[in-house]
């Protein structure tokens, strides 16, 4: 079940942790005897654990449900102020978004609503996914240029990257833009089109779009790939996909997703993700079947991967120009593997914007 | 008197445990207070109202098998107790 360390040997602390997550993405609750019984110090790598993937909201919450083999009562603390720290910026965080996309929308600009916030809706209880920023997108250059003015002309600086996106913070959180809706770089003009684009508002007065079902899985799944290659990624984003594969049951074109990644070329990729998600997240596959899911037996490189690299592989010591280089050529044979298309496409563009500078 | 709004009740298991939100940003440990089911129970029936030594006394006797008078004085010892340790303000 993806709890086995490299040396086949049942980590219980690892079992614990992913019994809690497994329990907190579904909102089905846990009993003592679901899971090993810790003490002090294994608590205390639980608590490490889920602040590394940044799942902290979702294991914690879970671990509070435990009427009994629960954590001993620092832990408990500790669990206790990061729960409710994860409560206060969830609020700071949606009073800003809503306050954005007002602004934005008092002017007939209605931005896509990507990745964190786009997704913490589909969770089981949303407030317990954090989120570190938030990301949008808009439906041209023009009405991208008309938001950033407005921006500027209100006293919100606006910084363009390299790299096409801007940078913001409004009301204390981050606020990126960006120049396209998924990362990734080999995908038909007609899947990031905004005819996959559909309504959504959470409340009657703020507008806000989000990506279609079809369309937000293959940004989940690109956006994974992504930080694959480079520095790594985190449970949090797998947890991201299994929200999504579930909360979308029902709702999802699957001919249409499955077209979609097969003409991206990562039907391979979804299978290697879909498996990572059946086996350690304990996702259902009955939410992958209809998209002809056929299971990687190497997922489990892909577990250790996650468990080393923590959110965006942030926990991996030095980055920069030449890091970012050395990861993509170290994680090669693998991206090859699984997505070559894509891997080809960025190394390319790494290359090309290397010579340019 | 009210409870302090910088300082929330949280569940974790059988645990109730208070924790300032405001300053240290939650993750100050001196100031966590794990507090007993009858204190967790008054704690949660006060929630943001303004504190009633009375109203508190009769949901005591409501819940538990204890005489008015035993509730009074031990929800003014309680009061006493959250006052010193800044749970409430004025």
């Amino acid at each position: 079940m993806g709890t086995d360390g490299p040396d086949n040997e049942i980590n219980p602390t690892r079992e614990a942790f992913l019994r809690l997550l497994r329990s907190g993405l579904s909102g089905e609750g846990l009993t003592a005897e679901m899971i090993p019984e810790l003490d002090a110090e294994q608590w205390d790598e639980v608590i490490r654990t889920a602040e590394k993937q940044t799942v902290s909201g979702i294991v914690f919450s879970a671990a509070a449900g435990l009427k009994a083999g629960g954590p001993p009562l620092r832990q408990a603390a500790v669990m206790a102020a990061r729960l409710s720290r994860i409560a206060i910026e969830g609020q700071l965080m949606d009073r800003a978004l809503t306050g954005l996309l007002s602004l934005l929308g008092k002017s007939g600009i209605v931005p896509v609503v990507q990745k964190g916030q786009g997704v913490a809706r589909l969770y089981p209880t949303p407030r317990l996914r954090q989120a570190g920023d938030i990301d949008l997108y808009f439906k041209s250059a023009e009405e991208r240029t008309s938001a950033e003015s407005l921006l500027v002309s209100s006293g919100t600086p606006v910084r363009r990257m390299p790299d096409g996106s801007s940078l913001y913070t409004w009301h204390g959180v981050p606020v990126e833009h960006h120049s396209r809706l998924t990362d990734l770089r080999r995908i038909p003009s007609w899947a990031e089109s905004f005819e996959h684009v559909v309504w959504v508002s959470d409340t009657d007065s703020v507008p806000g779009l989000m990506p279609s079902p079809e369309c937000n899985l293959l940004l989940l799944c690109g956006h994974i790939l992504k930080h694959t290659m480079g520095h790594g990624i985190g449970l949090r984003q797998f947890c991201d996909l299994a929200a999504a594969y579930h909360g979308y049951y029902g709702r999802t074109d699957y001919d249409k997703l499955k077209t979609m990644y097969s003409m991206c070329g990562l039907t391979r990729w979804h299978n290697l993700l879909g498996t990572v998600l059946t086996e350690t997240l304990g996702l259902d596959r009955r939410y992958l079947d209809p998209l002809g899911f056929r299971p990687d037996a190497n997922y489990k490189r892909m577990v250790e991967m996650t468990f080393e690299g923590g959110n965006f592989g942030l926990h991996k010591g030095k980055r920069g120009k030449s890091g970012t280089a050395r990861a993509f050529f170290r994680n090669a044979p693998f991206a090859m593997r699984y997505a070559p298309r894509e891997y080809i496409s960025t190394i390319w563009r790494l290359f090309i914007g290397n010579i340019r500078k | 008197m009210k409870l302090n709004p910088d300082i929330t009740l949280q569940k974790i298991g059988s645990m109730s445990i208070l924790v300032n939100v405001a300053g240290a940003g939650g993750q100050d440990l001196t100031e966590v207070y794990n507090l007993n089911d009858t204190a967790a129970f008054l704690w949660e029936k006060i929630g943001t109202a303004d504190i009633d030594v009375n109203l508190m006394s009769q949901w005591l006797c409501d819940e538990y098998d204890v005489t008015p008078e035993q509730a009074e004085k031990d929800c003014k010892y309680l009061l006493g107790q959250w006052e010193q340790m800044g749970l409430t303000m004025k």
